[in-house]
């Protein structure tokens, strides 16, 4: 595994200390990495799922993107999912909805990017208000 | 002695160098650079990294026969200094000389009684000295193998490019050539500066492939092309240099554009001097190729050859011009619009990443498979438009940028990095590019920052990156 990549381990380890961080090894030096479980808050229902994404040998460079998080969450008050989240994804052999979210800051660290990944959940909690 | 050592700085650190050795006194003055180095089949790269000045009378003191020497305490902090980093190690004094420079038969002897020892202690990594005239420099290298290197060239890479030898002899000569007859009375000096760079080219698409006949028709001589694709029939239009014959038939492929421009600039001047890398320069090692290179022009459209090259540009403190074009078309045609940009990347200056034009999803989907793209992408993704008229401007003026950035120095100095072209109205905006002071790549002053590290750090590819 690059080193780059599982410094980015390391953080996220770090970030969500009460989660498994399952990383599985995929062609061209990439990892797809699940954060389980992880709360999107009460605004979904269920609140509790996962997070995934694929981390990439550019890295800390490259974005961590997309990310994407269970299918099955919905929110409480009902509504379709708008861009950039998007249905019909699958991450790892499971049905997901993907969050295509851009980075635009140039800082380039493995912490910035384990970063990303609760930015990510940040902006889903804070999308469903 | 081997004369190959090119020796790169910012213009800051020349500064700082030049302002401690020369304030005015008529006195030697001291300090030591700690530079980042490497090596190719025909150079020594050494980039200076920073400039440690040595206070007079503490770290460097006069003996009784006026020779002016560093205190051991100060070689060892600096040394130290050099073998965390991965450093190498140059020991810096001046003579009251103008444009040409050269050890003292003292110098001499002093280097061949301490430099075996402090190449020992450096850890395998370079040590040496440089002698520093007001207008020109010296070095004497020694790597851990026990060869010596001299100065071959340095470098101040400004907004304009400084050239110093040893001494004008070692200056490229200009020869009373004919064929050059009409560009002489400008270029002059110039016109062996060019004969002797080595240009590296990476992208022979549109663009690039724009360079070829106008470099080699105005005396360049010596080329490195990299570029890993073959012809296709779309891309023939704006291939320049292509044939008919090269175009994929039959079930065999296209030719590769590497070879295709090897054959122009044969065909044009049968002394030059051509490497083609049918490679991606964001792949492996492919990157090396660069150094053995005076100036960069960067024609690839990709996020990841911008990110490579950058990195390379920053740490070797080498010059380089980007190039591209980009077409937005819209539903109506009046609100199409056709963009050139030609950016010039410089040490500290014009960073590609400070600047957000390495896209940073595009970086990460240069490691992943088409099939998951295709499943990742939502909307529509058509190839981008291209128009052989609109890469032949871009080109030209980045031609243009090259000519008066380094080998013309009477011109003007340029007050702008960018050169952004609208290429429907003719109108051209010339822009200062930003600088951020925590830049993992451009920014000397940061610790963390790779600027002038040369192979201290890991040149970021798409199969490596840094740690």
């Amino acid at each position: 595994m690059a080193p780059q990549i599982e410094q980015v381990l390391e953080h996220l380890e770090k970030d969500f200390p009460l989660s498994r961080i399952t990383s599985t090894p995929v062609e061209g030096g990439s990892v797809n990495v699940i954060v389980e479980p992880v709360d999107l808050g009460p605004r979904y229902q269920p609140r509790v799922t996962w997070i995934g994404a694929q981390l990439t040998p550019g890295l800390p460079y490259s974005d961590v993107y997309p990310l994407y998080v269970g299918a099955e969450v919905g929110r409480v008050h009902g509504g379709s999912w708008q861009v950039p989240i998007s249905t019909g994804h699958q991450f790892e052999g499971r049905p997901a909805l993907q969050i295509s979210r851009r980075t635009n800051n140039l800082l380039a660290t493995a912490g910035c990017a384990a970063g990303k990944f609760i930015k990510v959940l940040h902006f889903i909690r804070e999308e469903a208000q | 002695m081997t004369r190959d050592v090119h020796l790169y700085f910012a213009p800051g650190i020349y500064d700082a160098a030049i302002s401690h050795l020369f304030p005015g006194d008529d006195a030697e003055h001291a300090g030591v650079l700690l530079c980042g180095w490497d090596q190719t089949e025909s150079r020594l790269l050494l980039s200076a990294r920073q400039f440690v000045p040595a206070k007079d009378g503490l770290d460097y003191v006069r003996t009784e026969e006026f020779h002016g020497r560093l205190q051991p305490l100060f070689i060892d902090e600096q040394l130290t200094q050099a073998a965390q980093r991965r450093l190498a190690y140059v020991a810096v004094h001046n003579h009251g000389s103008d444009d040409r420079v050269q050890f003292s038969p003292v110098d001499l002897r002093s280097h061949e009684y301490g430099y075996p020892t402090l190449a020992k202690l450096n850890r395998g990594l370079p040590v040496g000295a440089a002698v520093f005239g007001r207008r020109s420099v010296e070095v004497d290298i020694w790597m851990p193998d026990g060869s010596r290197h001299q100065l071959s060239t340095a470098r101040v890479v400004g907004r304009a490019i400084r050239h110093l030898w040893a001494s004008p002899g070692h200056a490229p000569k200009t020869r009373n050539e004919e064929e050059f007859d009409r560009q002489l009375p400008f270029l002059r000096q110039g016109q062996g500066l060019i004969r002797s760079c080595v240009v590296a080219i990476v992208g022979l698409g549109g663009v690039g492939s724009q360079l070829l006949e106008p470099l080699v028709r105005m005396g360049l001589r010596r080329f490195v092309l990299i570029d890993p694709d073959r012809i296709d029939t779309s891309n023939y239009s704006r291939l320049h240099g292509a044939l008919p014959s090269d175009l994929p038939a039959a079930g065999q492929p296209g030719r590769l554009k590497v070879e295709i421009a090897h054959r122009l600039l044969k065909q044009i001047a049968p002394d030059v001097e051509v490497k083609t890398v049918p490679s991606d320069v964001s792949h492996g090692e492919v990157h090396r190729h660069l150094l053995g290179s005076d100036f960069i022009f960067l024609a690839a459209d990709t996020a990841a050859a911008r990110l490579t090259c950058n990195a390379v540009a920053q740490q070797y403190l080498l010059p380089m011009l980007q190039l591209g074009t980009k077409i937005q078309v819209q539903a109506t045609e009046r609100r199409s619009r056709a963009f050139g940009a030609v950016r010039h990347i410089r040490p500290g200056r014009g960073c590609l990443w400070c600047n957000g034009l390495i896209d940073r999803v595009e970086l990460a989907n240069a490691s992943k498979p088409q099939e998951l793209l295709e499943r990742e992408r939502y909307g529509v993704n058509l190839p981008n438009p291209a128009v052989v008229t609109f890469n032949a401007e871009v080109a030209a003026r980045g031609m243009n940028e090259f000519l008066m950035r380094y080998a013309a120095p009477a011109a003007p100095e340029p007050a702008h990095d960018y050169t952004l072209i609208d290429l429907m109205s003719g109108e051209r905006e010339l822009v200062e590019a930003r600088t951020e002071p925590l830049c993992p790549f451009c920014a000397i002053d940061y610790d963390e920052s790779c600027a002038g590290l040369g192979n201290a750090q890991q040149i970021p590819t798409m199969s490596s990156s840094h740690s």
